[in-house]
């Protein structure tokens, strides 16, 4: 692999702790302030669950 | 090469501070199993979003891809099973049995996505680096339910 390559993955690799902590401590503060993190949650998860199907399905 | 060697102490700083967090600020299991689901959601999409962006730059093949896919499926259809679990648990019962059936085939379910991993893309630091932060997020979880 070249050192480019490495330098992006590692980014990535970084960005998926870095996304999930400030997600985590927004949850937090969603769940204290009486949003219903759960909904958006739900939501969340079909949008993703679509594109890998629509990837299947597809194969694009 | 830095940004690799800095990332288990971002890692290891982030599983502290919320681990601190929650227990300095007393929170019951609901709560944090919903943080929890997060947490695996956000990684779980960031998974999905390095997966195209390999693809986008030719690093890995459409098959590939697709393999990715075919595992990364069943983990995001059971986070969200647990979402719709944890909405319909009542707070002031106790933890209903399906949701840690749930969240120990979520933890498989993710080595899997792990292990379909290219190797070209960076697979053995992936798995290092991932099964840290889930065993960390799950076993809090799972801490919180007992």
């Amino acid at each position: 692999m070249d050192p480019l390559t490495i330098l992006t993955i590692g980014e990535r690799l970084i960005n998926i702790s870095v996304s999930a902590w400030l997600a985590f401590r927004q949850a937090a503060k969603d769940q204290g302030a009486g949003i219903d993190v759960l909904d958006r949650l739900d939501t969340q998860y079909q949008v993703r669950i679509d594109r890998e199907q629509r990837l299947l399905d597809d194969g694009a | 090469m830095k940004q690799r060697i800095l990332y288990p102490l971002y890692l290891a700083l982030i599983g502290c501070v919320a681990a601190l967090c929650l227990i300095g600020c007393g929170l019951k299991s609901k709560p944090v199993l919903i943080t929890g689901n997060v947490a695996i959601y956000e990684a779980l999409a960031a998974i999905q979003d390095t997966a195209d962006a390999l693809r986008e730059k030719n690093l890995i093949s459409v098959e590939q891809r697709k393999e990715l896919a075919s595992k990364l499926l069943p983990a995001l259809q059971t986070g969200q099973q647990l979402a719709r679990l944890t909405k319909a648990w009542p707070a002031d019962k106790p933890a209903p049995q399906e949701l840690t059936v749930l969240i120990g085939q979520l933890r498989g379910l993710v080595q899997t996505v792990v292990e379909a991993w290219p190797p070209s893309a960076g697979r053995d630091a992936l798995a290092a680096k991932l099964n840290l932060a889930q065993s960390a997020a799950l076993a809090l979880v799972t801490l919180f339910l007992r």
